[in-house]
């Protein structure tokens, strides 16, 4: 559309808000899931002894849990956030082309 | 352990620190601005970025330490590793993207940008120091207690080579040659603990696990005889000396005119005298390993379980297994830990001693061995676990403050009067411009006065206040920029005129404030394709109707 900036700074990166404001979602949902594991541990410490899948206990099945849910979020992140570059440089282009 | 010099892992040693140190005056000599120093000149592959992250986060702390503490404390060990994960989802979901729309290369800078003060730069180049001097000195010292069983070199030796090659490093190439060094030591941290993994899980978990060509030392097993809480005498053994630290009795016996420690425990009902490992220095600084001189060799590596259990049943040994049968057998079977503890006997010699613990596997794969958070635990006690769990989350975490709710109102006047650029501060600031100051003025220095123009009448100032559409400055432009940003707040007349009446100020303000708001158009002037058409009027014009 017509009302854009008329000049453009340097290094803008028009989908950074949306990036960072997805960074802070992640970061809660993670906080939650971290939080769980404190909580059990200090409110009911023997829920951790109970056995879960392919016989390890709570603890060991949450513990590896949080590292593996850690790495899948950095990675959904990176999905999402490439997703957004792309969106907007096609956005751009677009704009661009009815100039 | 006794350590010794060894040449094949000296040759590597030197062969590493040569690569990483010709990496950096390579890239030292291309380096040529703060850009290039401090942020690698933003020339280095994600991949290799990556693997130079999961290189620090393997650092000696996590990498041995962890492994060291699981062994100790079990469970308590892993926490750390759950845990500084955490502050690394910290720095990438919360601090990455504004520390990189800053376009600030550390984080004094990032501040200094937002606050623009001396004071502030100065605290956080002070706490930056501070910090990095924490964090340094147990670096170094692990540096030094890596460097003598790998290389069999004194501990302060190993600091000092470190800290030497390690200053080189970043003092020549910045972080070009920090990343490349980090990317080495991540990638080769990360191939050789998956060939460890490996061979651990295809020897799988024994009773004694034997080394080809070096058995696994039998620990001894003795039954004293026992008057009065005191040790009085041992089949084959002559009892010299008994000991008690804390809760822990332990018990010195001679044989062949060496002297070995052992740890005096009840087993089923029984009293048993375990096998320890034990360091004494002499009051003459003499050190001897189990009684015996350093150069006999006589002190064993250590890690085996008391008793294997898979699927219900005890066994000597479990063959190859996968990792989450690795886990659940450790959890059903009974594990020794070594622990070690220091005193000083009564002869003055200073004893350290590695007693065996027996644990049973579902104690050690809970948390509570260090940290106590059952039911029975204090509430300090469990303040602790959870001190701990939030520190290890922050550890890693420093949010640069750019607070959004700092907001801007735009009044050009003042602009004007400053002789500023009020056209550019919009592009600048137009995310934080949530009011916005109609108000006019005009600035006419001359030969007598200019930005300062003293005390004189309104009316007689070089820079003055205007009613709207009386003074200079460009509404038409500011208008325009404003719609263009999409600023949807309101346009406030401020009235402060060094000569109109105020009811004609306000009332010429009123209209010339609307002709100026633009209403923005829905439709690009050229977007024909969804503008529709009219069928009717089109066939009308060219007479086909």
């Amino acid at each position: 559309m017509l009302h854009e900036p008329s000049t453009h700074s340097q290094n803008s990166d028009p989908s950074s808000g949306k990036k960072a404001r997805l960074g802070i979602i992640f970061f809660f949902i993670y906080l939650f899931l971290y939080g769980g594991f404190v909580a059990i541990g200090v409110v009911n410490y023997e829920l951790l002894a109970i056995d879960t899948l392919a016989g390890l206990n709570l603890a060991t099945l949450y513990g590896l849990g949080l590292i593996v849910f850690a790495v899948l979020l950095g990675m959904l992140y990176n999905f999402f956030c490439s997703r957004y570059e792309d969106q907007m440089e096609q956005a751009e282009k677009e704009k661009g082309a009815t100039r | 352990m006794i350590y010794e010099l060894s040449y094949t892992a000296l040759f590597f040693f030197i062969a590493f620190v040569g690569l990483v140190l010709g990496l950096s005056f390579y890239f030292g000599r291309k380096k040529s601005s703060a850009s290039n120093y401090y942020a690698a000149g933003g020339q280095i592959h994600w991949s290799v970025n990556g693997v130079a992250f999961a290189g620090d986060y393997l650092s000696a702390a996590s990498f041995l330490g962890i492994c060291g503490m699981i062994a100790t404390s079990g469970f308590d060990g892993f926490l750390y590793a759950i845990g500084f994960l955490a502050g690394w989802m910290v720095a990438l979901f919360l601090v990455a993207e504004p520390f990189k729309k800053l376009g600030k290369y550390t984080f004094s800078d990032a501040l200094n940008s937002t606050f623009q003060s001396r004071l502030v730069t100065l605290t956080a180049s002070i706490s930056t120091l501070i910090v990095s001097l924490f964090y340094l000195i147990p670096q170094m010292v692990g540096a030094g207690d890596l460097v003598t069983p790998l290389l069999g070199l004194p501990h302060w030796v190993g600091v000092v080579l470190v800290g030497l090659v390690v200053i080189v490093i970043v003092a020549t190439a910045g972080m070009t040659s920090t990343t490349y060094v980090q990317f080495l030591k991540g990638g080769l941290l990360i191939l050789l603990s998956a060939v460890l993994s490996f061979y651990i899980l295809r020897n799988g978990l024994d009773l004694t696990p034997d080394h080809p060509g070096k058995p696994y030392h039998e620990f001894v097993e003795l039954t004293p005889q026992i008057e009065e809480g005191k040790v009085k005498s041992v089949a084959g053994w002559q009892v010299i000396a008994q000991h008690t630290a804390g809760e822990l009795t332990f018990v010195q016996l001679e044989r062949e005119n060496k002297r070995r420690w052992f740890h005096l425990s009840d087993k089923d009902g029984t009293n048993k005298l375990s096998e320890t490992l034990s360091i004494t220095q002499g009051t003459d600084g003499s050190l001897l390993y189990n009684g015996e001189a350093r150069e006999n060799g006589n002190f064993y590596q250590v890690g085996h379980l008391n008793k294997v259990v898979v699927d219900g049943q005890e066994v000597n040994s479990t063959g190859p297994v996968n990792p989450l049968e690795y886990l659940e057998i450790i959890k059903d079977s009974e594990i020794v830990r070594f622990l070690n503890v220091k005193f000083t006997d009564k002869n003055g010699e200073e004893v350290s001693l590695y007693y065996q613990n027996i644990v049973p596997g579902k104690n050690f794969m809970l948390p509570g061995l260090k940290y106590k958070i059952g039911k029975d635990a204090s509430l300090w006690s469990k303040m602790d676990f959870v001190s701990l769990m939030l520190a290890l989350f922050l550890g890693t975490a420093a949010l640069p403050h750019n607070h959004k709710r700092a907001c801007i109102l735009y009044d050009p006047s003042h602009f004007l009067l400053q002789c500023m650029d009020y056209l550019a501060f919009i592009d600048h600031y137009h995310e934080r411009i949530k009011m916005f100051h109609v108000k006019d003025a005009e600035f006419n220095p001359s030969g007598k006065q200019g930005v300062y123009g003293g005390y004189q009448n309104w009316v007689d100032r070089a820079g003055r206040f205007r009613s709207l559409g009386d003074g200079q400055v460009n509404f038409k432009a500011i208008f325009s920029k404003l719609s263009a940003y999409d600023f949807d707040g309101w346009a406030v007349m401020e009235w402060e005129c060094a000569m109109k009446h105020p009811v004609d100020g306000a009332t010429e303000g009123a209209v010339f404030i609307k002709d100026h708001i633009i209403r923005v158009t829905e439709k690009a002037f050229d977007d024909f394709a969804s503008a529709g058409s009219d069928t009717e009027l089109n066939k009308k014009l060219l007479g086909l109707s």
